[in-house]
């Protein structure tokens, strides 16, 4: 999981559109606390050899990566000799941003102050002054800084976006509709794809180098201090606890993490050498006293789907070790895999008990109480787990909001939205869920403002388009909507979702003829629609009813229902291998021969039951 | 502490607290307006009555849906009575054997009388809904009861005796019928029906062989001592390996063609179902709401779907429709997609002369406002409304618009309850009953949640179905009838302190005689109301068909129009407020009373 993240983190921070000085240090920092943290998962336990060489990596880079800062702050300082002032203009700009890398906003600001204080008229240094300020909490001056750069281009989307965030916040409804009048005119371009090919990056400022978009990144309990230090910049004082904490962490120091045997296991359950990889544990003395070695042990057994073996000797992990959280964790993971999901939950709050502060079992938890409605406690889990991430903070949030949303609670539901898309701006997912929440509340302005900041990230997303035609229908707004509708059906031609939208909006201009083309297509669609899910429930009780029928011991009325069900759909495994059974116990074996033949075509094609 | 018992004491502490959740668009401060307070009078008024729905193992859909009520004033004394249906049993006889629809006399003196036994009405089949109309214009308000299996139509003989006129009548639709609606659809002077069905839970010999290969020999059906055995198909919904069983959606049944008839005007009806075009369509209706919604002098009828578009049947010519539905925006939301129709009414919430549309829905779903635009069209409004993240958590059944403090705009109501009693396996939290919720319309086409402050009437959680509002004291303000399934019904009263209104009973001379129909224009105070005459609306409920309009402080309407149905349109001026008026065709005023305040 963490190696993609790796590359999902390199990737991101090549999206992001921030110029980057000492790009390369950062990067190298980055590189080797991704590494870093890979080795921390433990997952396959030879991990602890690289802890401390990660740790060495990232000292160095940020030895070179504050050399740099250094030498910009001094080009700064002599720059006044001989430089033009937009060359100390751009400097400054430069020794603004690396100061946002490192978290140092009130140093970003002064130089921002300066910058501005040469020139007025340069919109980045407004906006990056306006992100600084919000950053710092100073909201007012936050609102007043993106006016500023309003006034230097009006029309700028990017900036309007921000000042409407401002100026919404600090309640300055005037700022709000000016900006969201210039986001309107913006989407009118969009909606012509008169900006196709044009897509803008959000600009957020992070301090914890860690990406904040994909998979939420929860470190084990024990490293939640230095990551801490991290997220707050203080990256020395964050390398320190890391070794500090390393060196208590039995991934480094018990001696079966260190011995051959243990080496050589491993190496061969990363390359699916798994009998050969078991074999050589149990052979070699490993296990005794070592809670690494069972927790290895386990790992082999779970991955060969033998889930009594491996429970034995992840909880033989946990005696020895009753604070490894990661045996721990494990320890549910299997549970779950066995199908024993209220004793994976069990085992999950048992590790919080122990181990409060473990963000992996709080997340784990939210997901287990997700997949049985239990929408309100999984909300509270994943705030929990939100409040210990490092990276990833976009999908927590939007968890959170996912959990309020499906607990009615729509105002909860827009607040971790809001935070999701502040974590990730540029995640255009995040601003339309924020939207339609949005417009749930009737916020249709807010609303209409994520879906064209969606539109700015990508101009052909149909869904914001379709978003953004709601809303002008909903206001009466019909010429804009079908404007926007027509844009959503060119892109997708079988949202008909939008295409309803967008035949509502000509009848009300008088088009009807256009209208009705557009509403008969919308009718086969939703007779369509309306058939495959009467296909899908039919053939769900079809099943459900032969199942019963085979409990009764009704072996002939049971195949009746299943080669119904076939009727129904036939691209269901699970019906060809039920039926291979029941015709096998009834006698007809080239029928059990044929069906147990449908039923490796069909899940070889990997079709789904419908 | 039982949690009904919290909750009653929560409510206690709440009532009359000031409105919740009013937004920043909020015309009137709160301490400006008549404080809403409802009381439970059930008990004290003698409604005595527990809805019997056979609840049973099997799960067997019919036990869900029902069952309705409605307020008529059957012996015409000027007090509006209360009719409750009973559902039976599938699974039970016994059970069966026990149902028993009620008709309640209202004695005037805030009591009620149960009065079934003499009336002639006996409880057939499993009974759904009802309406009530006078269709042979005799003077006397007959009543149609909706059944799983054949309707009845019992005549008002007068001296509070009913007659079975079914088969006479040939209005007697054998299938799952659920809600219905007399209007006169084609102006001839008398009323016709309008009925909508259902899913098809009938097993026939065409029936899918799961029924076939699962049914022994004791099959359950529809068992009434006096009726033949029928087989009703109930297919396995649930989890086998878990052996739980949950009630069916109904798209695991097919739908029904819904069904007209035409009065012949000589007690008997014509099925023009398949002529008219409305029969060519076929769906899972439930609540019907039958008005003149493009203003055009003829009745359209909508209906809520479950799980599919609603239909909304225009006129095309002479006993022929079209459905236009999704042309005119109300066949689903906004996005495209339908809703899980139930009950559903209409009413120009936003004063602007238009008709619009509510229709109550599933839990996360929403229900559904639909803002008349005229030219056909309407808005979906529910965003805008603010009624939307409220219903959120409810499954909607019976609501209606009504102006529960007279001021002069109309109010929203609506009775919630699941249709699964086993709901928290598929949501924790959620509940089998549910509270009803009250809004309050605050102008700007807004409504604010004020279900909190309503009082003791609106604490109690029940499985919600039917409601009704009518004026059962006499005093100028409307009271609610909800019905619950499995449970007892509510008689909720009106105790608040409302401002003054007039209650206004037509009398139809060449117009049908209940003016079922007709349009009322009443201008006060430079406002104007309208309000339209309907003869079943909700789910599977009927209103007072006498029309409440409040007025506030004012002491007089200064004009009240009535455009009858025949086409007639008679003009009423400065008429005095806080009584209840007779305007007869061609006449004015016949009779008025004061309130009874």
């Amino acid at each position: 999981m963490f190696s993609t993240k790796v590359l999902a983190f390199l990737a991101a921070a090549t999206v992001l559109a921030v110029p980057r000085h000492s790009a390369a240090q950062q990067t190298a920092f980055t590189q080797a606390l991704a590494e870093l943290t890979e080795a921390i998962e433990g997952i396959y336990g030879d991990e602890g050899a690289r802890i401390g060489p990660a740790l060495d990596r990232m000292s160095a880079a940020l030895a070179v990566w504050n050399r740099d800062i250094e030498a910009a702050e001094a080009a700064v300082a002599t720059a006044a000799a001989g430089a033009s002032q937009a060359e100390i203009v751009t400097r400054r700009i430069s020794l603004a941003r690396m100061y946002t890398d490192r978290g140092r906003f009130a140093d970003a600001l002064a130089q921002l102050d300066a910058a501005r204080a040469l020139d007025r008229r340069r919109a980045e240094v407004h906006v990056l002054r306006g992100l600084v300020l919000r950053a710092l909490q100073r909201h007012v001056e936050a609102a007043e800084a993106f006016q500023s750069a309003r006034s230097i281009d009006a029309r700028e989307p990017l900036s309007a976006y921000y000042a409407f965030q401002s100026a919404t916040a600090i309640g300055n409804a005037t700022n709000a509709e000016d900006a969201r009048k210039a986001l309107a005119d913006a989407y009118r371009a969009l909606a012509k794809g008169a900006a196709r090919a044009t897509r803008v990056a959000f600009t957020r400022l992070a301090t914890s180098q860690m990406p904040a978009d994909g998979p939420p990144l929860l470190p084990l309990a024990a490293y939640k201090q230095p990551y801490g230090w991290l997220a707050r910049g203080e990256y020395d004082t964050a390398i320190a606890e890391f070794r500090r904490v390393s060196a208590l962490d039995p991934l480094v120091t018990d001696p079966a993490s260190r011995a051959t045997a243990t080496a050589r296991a491993v190496a061969a359950m990363r390359q699916g050498r798994l009998m050969e990889a078991r074999s050589l544990l149990e052979h070699a003395g490993a296990l005794g006293r070592s809670s690494e070695a069972h927790r290895i042990l386990g790992l082999i057994y779970w991955a060969e789907s033998d889930y009594d073996k491996a429970l034995e000797q992840i909880s033989g992990a946990i005696r020895l070790s009753p604070t490894d959280e990661r045996a721990r964790l494990a320890l549910s993971r299997i549970l779950s895999s066995a199908g024993k999901d209220a004793e994976a939950a069990a085992a999950l709050e048992e590790t919080l008990r122990v181990l409060p502060d473990s963000a992996l079992a709080h997340w784990w938890l939210a997901l287990s109480h997700e997949r049985v409605n239990r929408f309100a406690d999984a909300r509270r889990e994943f705030a929990l787990a939100a409040s210990g991430a490092v990276a990833g903070e976009s999908q927590l949030h939007a968890a959170v909001g996912r959990s309020a949303s499906a607990a009615a609670d729509v105002p909860g539901a827009i607040a971790s939205l809001t935070s999701a898309v502040a974590a990730n701006p540029n995640d255009g997912a995040m601003h339309k869920h924020l939207a339609a929440s949005l417009v749930q509340q009737d916020r249709a302005g807010e609303a209409f403002v994520e879906f064209v900041a969606a539109l700015l990230i990508n101009p052909e997303d149909a869904e914001a388009h379709a978003g953004i035609g709601r809303i002008h229908l909903n206001a009466g707004r019909d010429a804009d909507a079908a404007d926007a509708l027509r844009r959503a059906t060119e892109i997708a031609p079988a949202d008909h979702d939008a295409r309803y939208a967008l035949a509502n909006a000509l009848v009300r201009l008088g088009r009807t003829q256009e209208a009705a083309e557009h509403f008969t297509r919308v009718e086969q669609a939703q007779r369509q629609m309306l058939a495959d899910r009467r296909r899908t429930l039919s053939h769900d009780v079809l099943k459900e009813e032969a199942a019963l029928r085979t409990a009764e011991g009704r072996f002939e009325a049971a195949i009746a229902l299943y080669e119904q069900a076939l009727l129904v759909s036939a691209a269901d495994p699970s019906v060809y291998e039920r039926l291979a059974s029941l015709y096998a116990k009834v006698g007809r074996a080239p029928d059990a021969a044929r069906a147990r033949a449908m039923y490796e075509k069909t899940r070889a094609d990997g079709a789904a039951p419908r | 502490m039982t949690r009904a018992a919290c909750v009653l004491a929560a409510a206690a502490v709440l009532s009359g607290a000031a409105d919740i959740a009013v937004t920043a668009r909020q015309k009137h401060a709160p301490e400006q307006r008549p404080a809403i307070r409802f009381t439970d009078a059930t008990r004290q008024a003698g409604i005595e009555f527990r809805h019997i729905n056979g609840a049973s193992a099997d799960k067997y859909l019919v036990e869900t849906i029902g069952s309705g009520g409605l307020f008529f004033d059957y012996d015409s004394d000027g007090w509006i009575d209360i009719f409750l249906v009973d559902g039976g049993s599938i699974a039970d006889a016994a059970a069966a054997n026990q149902a028993r629809h009620r008709l309640f006399r209202n004695r005037g003196n805030g009591t009620f009388q149960d009065v079934t036994a003499p009336s002639g009405i006996h409880h057939r089949e499993y009974g759904m809904g009802a309406c009530a109309g006078d269709y042979d214009n005799d003077g006397r308000v007959d009543l149609y009861v909706t059944n799983v299996g054949p309707n009845t139509l019992y005549r008002n003989a007068g001296g509070g005796l009913f007659t079975d006129v079914t088969q006479k009548a040939r209005v007697g639709a054998p299938l799952w019928s659920a809600g219905c609606a007399f209007a006169d659809l084609d102006r001839d002077g008398d009323l016709d029906l309008f009925v909508t069905n259902y899913v098809d839970i009938r097993l026939t010999a065409s029936a899918d062989a799961s029924a076939a290969a699962q049914a022994p020999a004791d099959t359950p059906a529809l068992k009434k001592p006096d009726s033949t055995t029928k087989q009703v198909r109930n297919p396995f919904c649930g989890n086998a390996r878990l052996k739980t069983r949950f009630y069916c959606h109904p798209l695991n049944f097919e739908p029904l063609a819904n069904v007209v008839y035409r009065n012949d005007g000589n007690g008997t009806f014509t099925d023009l179902s398949a002529d008219s075009g409305i029969g060519t369509v076929r769906s899972n209706g439930l609540g019907v709401v039958i008005a003149d919604y493009d203003d055009d002098g003829w009745p359209e009828v909508f209906v809520a779907n479950d799980s599919m578009p609603n239909f909304l049947f225009r006129r095309t010519g002479p006993w022929r429709f079209e459905e236009i539905a999704l042309r005119a925006g109300v066949a689903v939301a906004s996005d495209g997609k339908a809703r899980a129709g139930m009950g559903t009414d209409a009413a120009d919430y936003d004063g602007d002369g238009q008709l619009d549309l509510v229709v109550t829905n599933l839990d996360f779903e929403m229900h559904s406002l639909y803002r008349g635009l005229g030219r056909q069209l309407f808005a979906y409004a529910t965003p805008e409304s603010g009624i939307g993240p409220a219903t959120l958590p409810f499954v909607g059944f019976g609501v209606a618009f009504f102006d529960a403090d007279n001021d002069m705009q109309v109010d929203l109501a609506v009775a919630n309850g699941h249709i699964i009693d086993n709901a928290p396996m598929f949501r924790a939290g959620a509940t089998h009953a549910q509270r009803k919720l009250l809004f309050r319309n605050i102008g700007s086409r807004r409504f604010a949640d004020v279900t909190a402050g309503a009082g003791p009437g609106f604490a109690a959680e029940k499985v919600g179905r039917s409601l009704a509002a009518g004026d059962i004291d006499n005093d100028g303000d409307l009271d609610l009838l909800v019905t619950n399934n499995g449970q007892s019904a509510d008689l909720i009263r009106n105790d608040g302190q409302p401002g003054n209104a007039i209650l206004v009973r037509l009398v139809g001379t060449k117009s049908n005689r209940d003016g079922v129909g007709a349009r009322l224009r009443l201008t006060a105070g430079g406002r104007s109301q309208i309000r339209e005459v309907k003869a079943g609306s909700s789910y599977l409920a009927q209103n007072d068909m006498r029309q409440h309009f409040g007025l506030a402080a004012l002491s007089r309407a200064d004009r009240l129009e009535v455009r009858w149905p025949a086409g007639r349109t008679d003009v009423i001026e400065n008429v005095a407020a806080n009584q209840i008026i007779t305007v007869r065709e061609g006449d004015g005023i016949v009779a008025a009373t004061p309130f009874a305040r």
